[in-house]
C-alpha cells in the first residue's frame, strides 16, 4: 500500500535522485516541525518566570531564571526566522534535481522503443504532457518539496496536539481527531476535483490546440492571412469552459463543507479554550503552561488546514504514476540477440519485401496491401506513385521504425528483426520528407554528434561539398559553428532549400561512416532549378556503392535511378528501368510524358 | 509611477475575468485577516484575568479567542478555494488575451525578431504567473491589514513596540535584492532552458524521433538534455543560493530587533510597567507580523514575476496598438483596375545587416498570373510576405491601384487576399475545418468546402476519408487520419482557394509535394478557373521552382539576390536567352528522350 503510494514514490525518487538532498530536506523537516513548537515553549516558560523575577528583583535568583529563558527563547527564535531561506535554497535545489531526473526517465522512457508508433499514440502523448505537468498549472518536480514542506507543518501541529495532551490528553487527542475530520472530505474534494480535471485531458488538449495555433510561429502567416485569430481563441475559450464545467461544480460543494467544517472548528475550538480558561480560573495550572498551551492552539491548525499548498501537492502527485506508467508500458520486450548477426556491409545481395501490408493503428484501410518489392545491393531503386500511396510508410518499415502488419522484410534472405534493430535503424541513412531542424550548429546538423563526439573535417568537406552545402555554410557567420536557429544569440534561419541541402549532407556524412543503405524522401522538393539540376548530375556519386531508395516526384531525379518501381492502391504495379518503363507505356510512361509535353518547345497549351 | 500601471492592470484583468470571485476572495481575505490578526488580544485577557483572579475577563477572552480563530481558520480556507478557482479564470483570460494580441498582432515582426520573440516567450511561460497575481495581491492586501490590526494592539502594550513590524522592512528589502539576483540568474537561463525544451521536443515527437533513431543519436540526444539540465540546475542553484544569503542576511537582522524588543518589553514585565498578559500577546503578535514579512516575502517572488509579466502584457498591449494604428485607413478597393505596383520596393529584416530586397519596381497587372522565379534565397518568399503585409517595405512603396499599401488597415486588405504557403499548416481539425478556416464565415458551409476542395482536386481525396469532410484530421487527437505531404499540401490549396473573388492570391510553392500527374491536372484547371473566376481583377502571384507551371504564367519576374533581373513573359524570355532561358532548358533536359 504504501509502495504504491505516489508519496513514498516522490521520496523515493529524490532518494535515487540524490540521497543527500534527501537528507537535508528530511532535516528540514523535523527542524520545521519542531523549532516552531520549542519557540512556543521556551517563550511560555519565559513568561512564567516574569512574576516571581518582578516579586524578587531582577539580580535575584529568579531574575536569572527569567534572563537565562529569554536568552534560549530568543536564539530559538532566531534560529526560526532562518526557515525561509533554507527553504528557498532546498526547493531550488531538489526542484531542479527532480526536474532534471524526470524529464530524463521521459526521454529515456519514450526513446526505448525502437519503433516510434508509440509516438503517435495519442494516450501516450497524453501521459507524456501530464508528466510534464503541461496540464496543470504546478510541475510535478515541484512535488518534493512540497511534501516535506506539508509533512513539517504535519508534525509541528501534531507535535502541539501532543504537548496539548500534557495538559489534558483527551483534548490533545480531541483536537488532533477534530483536524482530521476536518480536514478528509475537504482532502477527498480535492482529489476529485483533481480527477475530474485529468479527465477532461482531451478536451482540454483540444483547447490547447487551438490556442497553440495562435502562440506559435509556425502558423502565424495562414492566421494573418485568413484572419484566425478571434476564431481560435474563441474556440479555446468554449472548450476550456466546457471542460471545466464540472471542477467548477466540485468547487461549489467544496466551499459548502469548509463552510460546514467551521461549525465543527468552532465546537472543538470552544471546549479547548474554555477547559483552558476554567483551569486558569481555578488556578489549577502555572502561568507558564497557561501561556504555552494557549498558544499552542491555534498551532494545532497544520494538522488539518486546507491551504493553497496542499492543492498544488494533491495536483503534483497526480502525475506522479504517468511517468512511472510510461516507463513500464514502452519498456521494450528483451531484444532477440540477433544470433550475433551483425548488418555491417549489408544488404550482400538484397533487401525483399515480402507480401508487405501496413495499416496505421485505428484506422480501417491498408496504406501497404500485399508489397512485393526487391532492392538489389549497391543499386537505386526509385518510387513513384500518387500522394497517399504508402511511399513514406515504405521507408519507416525498411528503417525498422515500424512494423508491417502483414508479411516480412528479408535481408539477403533473414527476416529483418532477427537483426539487432537499432544497429540496423543506423544502417539506413535516410533524408525524410519532413527532416528534422536541429536548433543546434551547422556542424551538429551533418554529423549529429549531438553530445560532443569528434568529426571528421575532411569527411565533413567532402560531403557537403557533395550536398551542395559547403558555399552555404562557408556564408554562414560562424561557418560550420553556427545555429541553425535565428532564436538562439547569433544563430541563422536557413531557407527551406538550404535546409534540405543540410539534411542530404548529414545523410551522407553517415554513409561515410558505413551506413550501408541510402533513403532519399523527396530530396529535392524544396530545391530551386540550379541546385536540383546539380543534385541530378551528381545523382550517380551520391548513390555510389549504396543501395538505394529515392523517392521523387521529379523526373529529372527519378530517370537516374537503376530501377523505377511505381506504386499504386498500396502494392508494384510496374518496375524496370526508365527506358523499359516508357516502352512498356503504362502509367509511367504516360505521367512522364504529361510533364514532358509541358516543357516542349511550343506553347500549344495556351493556343 | 511606472510601477502601478501594471499593478492595476492586474487587478482590472481580474475584476474583467471573474467579478464576482474577486469579491467574495476580497472580503474573505479581509475578514480572514482580521480575525487572525486579533484573536491573541483574547490571550492578554485570559492570562490577566488569571493573575488578577477575574473570571468574567477570562471569559471574554475565551471568546474572543474561540470564535476569531474559528473564522480566521474557516475562512482562510475559503479564500484558498476562491483563489483556486479566481486563478482559472484568470488564466483563461489571460492566455486568451496574450493569443488574441498575438494572433491578431497585423505583422510578423514579433514572431521572427529574436529579442521581441523572447520576451513573448517569457510572456507565454509565465501567464500563469500572471494569472495567479489577484491571490499574490490579495495575500499583499492582508499582510496590509494584519500589520495594521497588529499595530494598533501592540501600541496598547507600550507605543515604541509599534517600530517593531518596521524592521520588517530589513528581510523585505533583501527579499526584493533577492528575487532581482533569482531574475537575473532566470534571464541568463532563458536561452539554455529554450534549447533543454527544443530538445525534449525532438526526442518525443514521432517526425523527429524517426531520425534520432536512423541516426542512433536517441542516447546522445538524452545525454545532452542530461548535461544542458545539469547545466541549468548548477547555475540556478548557485543563483538561488546568492539570493538565500541576502534573505538569511535580511532575517538574521530582523531577528536580532526582534529579540531586542522582547528583552525591553520582559524587563519592564520584571519592572511591574507591563503585565504578564501583555507580553505574551505582543509576543504572539509580533510573530504573526513575522509571518506576515515572511508570507509576503515568500510571495514577493511571485509577486515580481506576476509584476513584470503584467509589464510585458503591457507592452505586448502596447506593440499591437502601436502595429495597429493607421491615421485613416485607406479604403481597400472592390475590384482591381489597374493592378498592384512595387515602387522601388527594398526590404531588409528588422536587426539584419544587409537588404533581402533591392529597388524593385514592377507592375503586376489586374487578372495576371505572375511568376516568381529565383534561386534559394533570392527573396521570392519574402516578397509574398511584404504583399501579404506581413512586412512593410523598408524603403518604397506597395500601391494597389495607386493607394500605398501601407495606409491600409492589414486586416483589410488581408480580408481580401488568400494564400497558400510553402511551410503550409496541417491543422488537426476536421477536414471540412482544416479547409473552411480559409473563408472563416463560410466554415460550415458545405458547399463552398466542397468546390475549393474540387478545384484543389483534392475532392476524390477528402472521399475517401473515412467520414468524408467531417474526418478529423492529423495525428494530435484519437482517431485523427494521419495524411501524406502531398494530401496536406492539397488540403492547404483547397484552403487557400476558399476565399471568392480575392484581389491577391499568393501560391509560394504549392505543388513541391505533388506529384506530376496531379501539378499537371491541378494547373490546368486552376488556370481555367483564373481565367473565368477574376471578375474582380485579382493578381495571381505564383512561387515555382517548375518551369512546367510557371511557364504558363502571364508574366514572369526572374530574382537574383534580391533584384528583378528579368521580366517578361515566357516566349519572350526564352527568346531573350538570359537567366530565365537557361534555367528552363536546365530543367527541360529531365524530359529529353533517349
Amino acid at each position: 500500500m504504501l509502495r504504491a503510494s505516489p508519496r513514498y514514490r516522490v521520496l523515493k525518487a529524490l532518494a535515487a535522485g540524490s540521497p543527500g538532498l534527501l537528507a537535508g530536506a528530511l532535516v528540514f523537516m523535523l527542524a520545521e516541525g519542531l523549532i516552531p513548537n520549542l519557540v512556543l515553549i521556551t517563550m511560555g516558560r519565559t513568561v512564567g518566570a516574569i512574576p516571581a523575577a518582578v516579586r524578587s528583583g531582577l539580580g535575584s535568583q529568579d531574575g536569572d531564571v527569567l534572563l537565562t529563558r529569554l536568552t534560549v527563547a530568543g536564539l530559538l527564535y532566531a534560529l526560526s526566522l532562518l526557515r525561509g531561506p533554507a527553504e528557498d535554497v532546498l526547493t531550488a535545489m531538489v526542484q531542479a534535481k527532480m526536474a532534471a531526473v524526470q524529464q530524463r526517465r521521459l526521454i529515456e522512457a519514450v526513446c526505448a522503443p525502437a519503433g516510434i508508433a508509440h509516438l503517435e499514440d495519442p494516450a501516450v502523448l497524453d501521459r507524456l504532457a501530464s508528466a510534464r505537468g503541461e496540464l496543470s498549472a504546478y510541475e510535478p518536480a515541484g512535488a518534493a518539496m512540497t511534501l516535506i514542506g506539508q509533512l513539517g507543518d504535519r508534525l509541528s501541529g501534531a507535535l502541539a496536539c501532543l504537548v496539548l495532551a500534557g495538559f489534558r490528553w483527551w483534548l490533545g487527542l480531541g483536537l488532533f481527531a477534530m483536524w482530521l475530520l476536518v480536514r478528509r472530505p475537504l482532502r477527498a474534494l480535492v482529489r476529485a476535483r483533481i480527477a475530474t480535471f485529468r479527465k477532461a485531458t482531451e478536451p482540454l488538449r483540444r483547447s490547447w490546440y487551438y490556442l497553440h495555433l495562435a502562440f506559435r510561429p509556425s502558423a502565424a502567416k495562414e492566421v494573418r492571412v485568413f484572419g484566425l485569430g478571434r476564431w481560435l481563441v474563441g474556440n479555446y475559450r468554449d472548450r476550456d469552459t466546457e471542460a471545466m464545467r464540472p471542477a467548477v461544480e466540485e468547487v461549489r460543494l467544496l466551499n459548502r463543507r469548509v463552510a460546514l467544517s467551521g461549525v465543527l472548528v468552532l465546537a472543538g475550538y470552544g471546549t479547548a479554550v474554555a477547559t483552558l480558561g476554567t483551569a486558569a480560573a481555578r488556578h489549577a495550572l502555572p502561568l507558564g503552561t497557561l501561556v504555552t498551551m494557549l498558544t499552542m492552539l491555534p498551532a494545532t491548525l497544520q494538522v488539518g488546514g486546507l491551504t493553497a499548498a496542499d492543492i498544488a501537492l494533491e495536483t503534483m502527485l497526480s502525475s506522479v504514476p504517468d511517468l512511472d506508467v510510461l516507463t513500464s508500458d514502452l519498456r521494450p520486450p528483451p531484444l532477440p540477440s540477433g544470433g550475433g548477426r551483425s548488418v555491417t556491409g549489408r544488404p550482400h545481395h538484397e533487401i525483399r519485401f515480402e507480401g508487405v501490408s501496413f495499416r496505421y493503428p485505428g484506422t480501417d484501410h491498408d496504406v501497404l496491401h500485399g508489397l512485393d518489392l526487391v532492392l538489389e545491393a549497391g543499386r537505386s531503386t526509385a518510387i513513384v506513385g500518387v500522394n497517399g500511396a504508402g511511399k513514406s510508410t515504405l521507408i519507416t518499415l525498411l528503417a525498422g521504425l515500424r512494423t508491417p502488419t502483414e508479411g516480412r522484410i528479408l535481408l539477403d534472405g533473414v527476416p529483418l528483426e532477427e537483426f539487432p534493430v537499432r544497429e540496423w535503424q543506423r544502417h539506413v541513412a535516410a533524408v525524410f520528407q519532413d527532416f528534422t531542424r536541429l536548433p543546434l550548429t551547422a556542424r551538429e546538423n551533418v554529423t549529429m554528434g549531438l553530445h560532443g563526439d569528434r568529426d571528421d573535417p575532411d569527411v565533413l568537406e567532402a560531403v557537403a561539398r557533395r550536398a551542395g552545402a559547403a558555399s552555404l555554410v562557408q556564408e554562414l557567420p560562424d561557418g560550420w559553428d553556427t545555429v541553425l536557429s535565428a532564436q538562439y544569440d547569433g544563430g541563422r534561419d536557413l531557407s527551406g532549400g538550404q535546409w534540405q541541402r543540410i539534411a542530404l549532407a548529414r545523410a551522407l556524412y553517415a554513409v561515410e561512416r558505413g551506413a550501408g543503405v541510402l533513403v532519399l524522401d523527396e530530396p529535392t522538393a524544396q530545391l530551386d532549378v540550379r541546385a536540383e539540376a546539380r543534385f541530378y548530375d551528381r545523382f550517380l556519386t551520391i548513390t555510389e556503392g549504396v543501395t538505394g531508395l529515392i523517392i521523387s516526384h521529379r523526373f529529372s531525379t527519378v530517370r537516374r535511378a537503376d530501377r523505377i518501381a511505381v506504386l499504386d492502391g498500396g502494392r508494384v504495379t510496374e518496375l524496370g528501368g526508365h527506358d523499359e518503363l516508357l516502352r512498356a507505356g503504362g502509367t509511367y510512361a504516360e505521367m512522364f510524358s504529361v510533364q514532358a509535353a509541358r516543357f516542349a518547345p511550343t506553347r500549344e497549351t495556351r493556343r | 509611477m511606472k510601477g502601478i500601471r501594471p499593478i492595476t492592470a492586474m487587478i482590472v484583468t481580474a475584476w474583467r475575468a471573474a467579478p464576482a470571485t474577486l469579491l467574495w476572495s476580497f472580503a474573505a481575505a479581509t475578514l480572514a485577516a482580521a480575525a487572525s490578526a486579533t484573536f491573541p488580544l483574547g490571550f492578554h485577557y485570559m492570562v490577566d484575568g488569571t493573575l488578577a483572579h477575574r473570571s468574567d475577563e477570562i471569559t471574554v477572552g475565551v471568546v474572543i479567542v474561540t470564535l476569531l480563530f474559528s473564522l480566521a481558520a474557516t475562512l482562510g480556507t475559503l479564500s484558498v478555494t476562491g483563489n483556486w478557482t479566481l486563478t482559472d479564470r484568470l488564466n483563461l483570460f489571460v492566455s486568451e488575451r496574450i493569443a488574441l494580441l498575438l494572433s491578431t498582432a497585423p505583422r510578423l515582426e514579433h514572431f521572427e525578431r529574436q529579442d521581441l520573440l523572447s520576451e513573448i516567450d517569457q510572456l507565454r511561460d509565465d501567464r500563469r504567473a500572471l494569472a495567479s497575481a489577484p491571490r499574490q495581491l490579495l495575500r499583499a492586501w492582508q499582510v496590509v491589514i494584519r500589520g495594521s490590526a497588529i499595530m494598533v494592539l501592540l501600541a496598547t502594550v507600550y507605543p515604541p513596540v509599534m517600530l517593531m513590524p518596521l524592521f520588517g522592512l530589513i528581510p523585505a528589502l533583501a527579499d526584493r535584492r533577492a528575487a532581482r539576483v533569482q531574475a537575473r540568474t532566470g534571464d541568463e537561463l532563458t536561452p539554455v532552458r529554450r534549447l533543454i525544451g527544443d530538445l525534449f521536443t525532438l526526442a518525443t515527437t514521432a517526425g523527429t524521433a524517426k531520425e534520432l533513431r536512423t541516426y542512433g543519436v536517441t542516447d546522445a540526444l538524452a545525454a545532452r538534455h542530461a548535461s544542458l539540465t545539469e547545466d541549468a540546475l548548477r547555475r540556478g542553484v548557485r543563483g538561488a543560493i546568492r539570493g538565500a544569503a541576502w534573505e538569511a542576511l535580511g532575517w538574521t537582522g530582523y531577528a536580532a530587533a526582534f529579540v531586542g524588543v522582547i528583552i525591553v518589553l520582559v524587563l519592564r514585565a520584571a519592572h511591574g510597567h507591563t503585565s504578564p498578559g501583555q507580553v505574551v500577546m505582543a509576543v504572539s503578535l509580533m510573530r504573526r507580523a513575522q509571518s506576515q514579512v515572511a508570507g509576503a516575502s515568500d510571495t514577493a517572488g511571485s509577486l515580481a514575476t506576476a509584476l513584470r509579466t503584467a509589464r510585458r502584457l503591457l507592452w505586448l498591449e502596447d506593440y499591437v496598438a502601436r502595429e495597429n494604428r493607421a491615421p485613416a485607413p485607406a479604403r481597400v478597393p472592390d475590384r482591381l483596375r489597374a493592378g498592384i505596383r512595387l515602387e522601388g520596393v527594398g526590404f531588409r529584416y528588422p536587426g539584419e545587416g544587409e537588404d533581402v530586397l533591392h529597388d524593385l519596381t514592377v507592375d503586376l497587372p489586374a487578372g495576371a498570373t505572375v511568376a516568381i522565379v529565383g534561386e534559394n534565397g533570392a527573396g521570392k518568399t519574402t516578397l509574398a510576405k511584404l504583399l501579404t503585409g506581413m512586412y512593410r517595405p523598408s524603403t518604397g512603396r506597395i500601391l494597389v491601384d495607386g493607394a500605398d499599401l501601407a495606409a491600409a488597415s492589414p486586416a483589410r486588405w488581408r480580408a481580401r487576399t488568400t494564400a497558400v504557403f510553402q511551410d503550409f499548416v496541417r491543422p488537426s481539425l476536421l477536414a471540412r475545418e482544416a479547409v473552411g478556416i480559409g473563408d472563416l464565415p463560410r466554415i460550415e458551409d458545405e458547399e463552398a468546402v466542397g468546390s475549393a476542395l474540387a478545384a484543389a482536386g483534392a475532392d476524390d481525396l477528402v472521399a475517401g476519408l473515412p467520414d468524408g469532410l467531417a474526418t478529423p484530421l492529423g495525428r494530435w487527437f484519437t482517431g485523427g487520419e494521419q495524411l501524406s505531404g502531398g494530401q496536406w499540401q492539397r488540403i492547404a490549396l483547397a484552403r487557400g482557394l476558399m476565399r471568392s473573388d480575392p484581389l491577391l492570391t499568393v501560391l509560394d510553392e504549392p505543388t513541391a509535394a505533388l506529384d506530376p500527374a496531379a501539378e499537371a491536372e491541378l494547373f490546368t484547371r486552376f488556370a481555367a478557373l483564373s481565367r473565368s473566376g477574376h471578375r474582380a481583377g485579382g493578381v495571381t502571384l505564383l512561387v515555382s521552382h517548375r518551369f512546367s507551371t510557371v511557364r504558363t504564367a502571364d508574366l514572369i519576374i526572374v530574382l537574383e539576390g534580391g533584384r528583378i533581373t528579368e521580366v517578361g513573359d515566357h516566349e519572350t524570355l526564352l527568346a531573350r536567352e538570359g537567366g530565365y532561358a537557361q534555367l528552363f532548358t536546365l530543367q527541360a533536359r529531365a524530359y529529353e528522350t533517349g
